[in-house]
């Protein structure tokens, strides 16, 4: 037919349907014409009128039956039928509400959340970033700021090199109230991205130089919309960020959050030489020469391909251009890099190109929380499925006699199918439309919880919550599959039965398939959330096995953050403020020991780590070796009570000006001087930032070892770990801690300690105080979150299969009612026949847990890098989930056999 | 029974086009044509023309308006369209094949 026809025959059609009343009339009109033209014509014959009449409709064949045939020929039937079968389907849901709500609650429920959960992903990982033709661009390795300059005025392969330094870095506003997450970059990074301000300008070329003090900065959209309300007077006005004054010049477009999908989402970026200035490195012997010096590659660029320049063409360029550089600049070739296992080698000089958007830029952690929330999700949807599907199938089988009913008094088998279609896309609609409501809900929720949590998985705050057509697709398509299969196989055993057989079956109630599928159902679901509930009872298990270990230090000390004084002090008054804050607090009532320290406990080797290569050496060969280290005051293993084992703890006479001096801990000792005697013995040090390191002249001498503190397992075995004077390593860190140990009750020391840091005027103000116990419960927060989601999800399924469950074991016992009468009357016990009931589902039970477990053994293998100390085998998890289950089997079977037993007379009277 | 029984399948379609090709008619002149060309072999039943009426309608083939009959009433007259038109000539082809090799099976000699 050509699609001219079609356009002249849509509108006919759309006619007789949407016009109804019209084209019936028209038609009542015509036929009227036709019976009046034969009632004259009889009359012409010579017939009275009333036999004219009479003559006449007998000839037509009945005036309605004709109209009924020209509607068919219209196709009015079937649209007539489509509504009946709908309001009907409507009707058959009101009368079963329990039914109903259940199968679009638990639809909704997997659909949404598995939406919420493809909805995460898809913007963490899949949603491009909105710069402009991301498959030309191009990250490069670490760079020096010297190399990249070359690379910029290279332009062989590269239309354009942007830069932005490696890690990007926080700022504190001036009264500590909230950190702002900040990057610094090449002036041209907007421009190379292609991305077009929301309002003010990019940065300018002048604003690059190191030579020049750029207190210039661009703002993110949030940033924007959060602290100035979308005010275009924001550009212009000025913020203080860690001690420096910042003019706003621009506003990043809304979507961009940084570079890459691994970092945070960025509040401002600065250019490039305020990095040297935020970070006050400009007095750092060691970080001063950022700028001129080749083997300090701080910068990660960012390159433009030039339009028909393959990424393998780019790469082979940068061989021969980072080969010219090691030839210019031999010296340079020298770099400690410190490699992804932690080693540090002589790093040979080199330049990899990595495609922009490869899934290398997200974080391992993410990756790991994203597959547990994606894989929990899925389980819940397949069993959400499996629910639905044996709800379903036994309506089927309570509506056989229905159906049976209605193919007798002579519907089609077509026309019922066609019925209980409809039903399911009813059922379907309203589902899909829940699910929404769920999905939303998710998403508002879930960043909250995991925040609560601890935020392993990074879930941006302010998901979108956008309509996105794939995501609805997706779930409509999930929707209506689940439920075609589990509607349209019933209908279709169901239509074939012929109405005597199955009004005989009815009365035996005798079993038929369905039963059998029902109960395969509920093995599936016991299946997977036996896998979900084995995956959380591992990482509860991992939780609670920190509560029997001794950390090695005291869990009562309280940690306080009095923010970041030492950002806009110069050194010497900074020094002297952590001395006289220090004094205060020991000088305070109630205190016993108090000390700083920029590393916190349990969770060790966080803000301060080094690289040592002890002076003479035993087994260990002559390099660098990374440990983990703390800064700290005098006092501190007393505050913390660590048990010292040989020498001494720092004294106020250690500072910059003394020899250097070190503590080590007892694994530290042994691997550096294996059989030795430590004390006295002396190290070499270099410090890393980001990913450089540079060594320092001054040798440390061991002056005292202390016991390992924390806990091992999580580092996979002890860890050599260091202490020192903050004065002697060349930096006061702002982010020190004040650890304190009280008698008593440490919260009620908290308003005192508040009040002596508040004497130091606005820039020291108590962020936050809290148990280093506290501190334990967040290092365990990834441990929590999916711990949490899994047991959230597990026992969700639990309880669903235990329904499940109940319904098979309810419609079985309740057709072998028969049977039990039998029993009984020949003398069996009420006993024995619970017995008979109990084990039918605990066989159920027994073969979901057959499968179960091997399939958990092989699901959770992959759970056990995070499970330090614990192995994915582990007997309780596995034990204690058997047991649960089982139990569930028996609860599940008492109430119907009971109710089987309820009246054996009945029973066998019911035939 | 909708249709005549003496029509072969299909073949009223084919006659209201052939019939509404002429001049644009009314049901009960179509009806009344029917019976006057066919010389009362073709038995229409009164009022069995309208399903089919309606359907070539749906179909586009002939086109429906409302219009003042001879004696002075209004009635539904229907028209050939483009469509029909092409289909006539389909449908037309079509029995010429079909009847010119029916008859040649029917007159084959007896051996």
């Amino acid at each position: 037919m050509s699609p001219r026809q079609w356009l002249y025959i849509v509108p006919l059609r759309l006619r007789s349907i949407f016009h109804r009343q019209q084209v019936d009339s028209e038609l009542r009109d015509e036929l009227q014409y036709h019976l009046d033209m034969k009632i004259e014509e009889n009359v012409v014959k010579g017939m009275s009128r009333e036999e004219a009449r009479r003559t006449a409709l007998l000839a037509i064949g009945g005036l309605d039956q004709k109209k009924e045939e020209c509607r068919d020929a219209r196709g009015f039937r079937f649209i007539g039928e489509i509504r009946k079968d709908f309001c009907y389907a409507v009707r058959q849901l009101g009368h079963n509400p329990g039914f109903a709500i259940l199968a679009i609650l638990v639809l909704a429920l997997g659909i949404g959340a598995n939406t919420a959960v493809v909805s995460i992903i898809d913007q963490l990982i899949f949603r491009p970033l909105p710069v402009l033709e991301p498959e030309q661009l191009v990250s490069i390795s670490q760079s020096s700021y010297l190399d990249y300059i070359d690379l910029r005025n290279d332009g062989q392969v590269f239309s354009a090199v942007a830069s932005t330094d490696f890690a990007g870095f926080e700022l504190w506003d001036s009264d500590h109230s909230k950190n702002l997450s900040a990057r610094s970059v090449s002036a041209n990074f907007f421009d190379v991205l292609g991305l077009k301000m929301a309002a003010g300008r990019p940065f300018l070329p002048e604003e690059d130089q190191p030579s020049r003090t750029n207190p210039v900065a661009i703002i993110s959209y949030r940033l924007w919309q959060s602290m100035f309300g979308s005010d275009p007077g924001a550009v212009g006005s000025v913020i203080r960020l860690n001690g420096e004054i910042l003019t706003i010049v621009g506003v990043a477009p809304k979507r961009f959050r940084d570079i890459d999908y691994s970092s945070p989402y960025r509040d401002i970026w600065v250019p490039l030489p305020m990095f040297k200035r935020l970070m006050h490195l400009e007095g750092d012997p060691m970080f001063f020469d950022l700028f001129e010096q080749r083997n300090k590659r701080f910068l990660y660029p960012v390159g433009r391909l030039k339009p028909g320049v393959s990424l393998a063409q780019a790469q082979a360029r940068m061989g021969v251009f980072v080969e010219q550089l090691r030839r210019a600049y031999p010296d340079s070739r020298k770099s400690w890099g410190a490699k992804a296992d932690g080693s540090l080698s002589d790093d040979e000089w080199n330049i990899s190109l990595f495609s922009f958007n490869s899934p290398r830029m997200l974080q391992k952690n993410t990756w790991f929380s994203l597959n547990v929330l994606f894989i929990a999700s899925g389980c819940i949807l397949l069993i959400c499925c499996a629910n639905v599907g044996s709800l379903l199938l036994a309506r089927a089988a309570a509506r056989r006699a229905e159906i049976a009913t209605r193919l007798a008094i002579g519907a089609s088998r077509f026309r019922i199918i066609r019925q209980l279609l409809t039903e399911c896309f009813v059922l379907s609609s309203v589902s899909l439309v829940a699910s929404f409501a769920v999905w939303r809900l998710t998403l508002q929720c879930l960043p909250e919880i995991e925040g609560s949590l601890g935020g392993s998985i990074g879930i941006p705050r302010d998901l979108e919550l956008m309509f996105e057509p794939r995501i609805f697709f997706l779930a409509a398509l999930i929707t209506v599959l689940a439920n075609a299969i589990f509607a349209l196989v019933p209908a279709l055993l169901g239509s074939r039965f012929e109405l005597t057989m199955t009004l005989k079956e009815q009365s035996l109630l005798k079993g038929s398939a369905a039963p059998h599928w029902r109960r395969i159902l509920v093995v599936a679901q016991v299946i997977l959330s036996f896998v979900l509930l084995v995956g959380a009872g591992l990482f509860i298990r991992f939780i609670a096995s920190f509560e029997s270990v001794n950390p090695g230090f005291d869990l009562k000390v309280l940690v306080v953050n009095p923010g970041a004084p030492g950002y806009g002090l110069k050194n010497q008054k900074n020094v002297d403020y952590h001395r006289r804050a220090l004094e205060r607090i020991n000088a305070l009532p109630g205190v016993l020991a108090a000390s700083w320290a920029s590393d916190v406990p349990p969770e060790m080797g966080q803000s301060c780590w080094q690289y040592v290569r002890p002076e003479q050496t035993g087994s260990i060969n002559d390099s660098y070796h990374p440990i983990d280290c703390n800064a700290v005051s005098p006092g501190y293993f007393k505050t913390l009570q660590i048990p010292l084992i040989e020498g001494r703890d720092f004294t106020d006479r250690d500072d910059a000006h003394s020899p250097a001096v070190i503590v080590v801990n007892e694994t530290m000792a042994r691997r550096f001087w294996p059989g030795a005697n430590p004390l006295g013995k002396r190290l070499q040090m270099g410090r890393k930032l980001g990913y450089m390191l540079a060594n320092r002249e001054q040798l440390f001498e061991v002056i005292g070892v202390v016991k390992d503190a924390g806990y091992p397992k999580v580092w996979n075995g002890a860890r050599p770990y260091a202490y020192f004077v903050p004065a002697q390593l060349g930096y006061q860190d702002g982010s020190s801690r004040l650890h304190v140990r009280v008698v008593g009750n440490p919260e009620s020391m908290i308003n005192p300690i508040r009040k002596v840091f508040e004497s130091f005027g606005p820039e020291a103000k108590v962020r936050d105080a809290r148990l280093l116990s506290a501190e334990l419960e967040a290092m365990l927060s990834r441990e929590r979150s999916s711990a949490f989601v899994l047991s959230l999800f597990g026992g969700l399924a639990f309880l669903l299969a235990g329904i499940g469950l109940y319904g098979v074991v309810s419609y079985s016992a309740a057709s072998r009612r028969r049977e039990f009468g039998i029993r009984l009357a020949l003398g069996a016990q009420n006993g024995n026949i619970v017995r008979l009931v109990i084990r039918e589902a605990v066989l159920t039970i027994i073969v979901g847990l057959v499968i179960g477990i091997p399939l958990s053994v092989a699901a959770t293998r992959f759970l056990q890098s995070r499970l330090h100390g614990i192995s994915s085998l582990d007997p309780v998890a596995y034990v204690v989930t058997s047991v649960l289950w089982i139990a569930l089997a028996v609860v599940a079977a008492i109430v119907p056999a009971k109710r089987a037993l309820s009246n054996p007379i009945n029973a066998l009277r019911f035939e | 029974m909708s249709k005549p029984p003496d029509l072969v399948q299909g073949t009223l379609d084919l006659l209201i086009l052939k019939i509404v090709a002429l001049q644009p008619m009314n049901g009960w002149a179509i009806n009344q044509r029917l019976k006057q060309i066919s010389g009362d072999v073709l038995q229409v039943t009164e009022g069995s023309l309208y399903p089919a009426l309606h359907k070539l309608e749906q179909e586009g083939w002939i086109a429906a308006e409302w219009k003042q009959s001879e004696n002075n009433r209004r009635a539904k007259y229907y028209s050939l369209t483009r469509f029909g038109r092409q289909e006539l000539k389909k449908e037309t082809a079509n029995w010429n094949r079909l009847s010119a090799a029916i008859s040649h099976i029917v007159q084959l000699e007896e051996a």
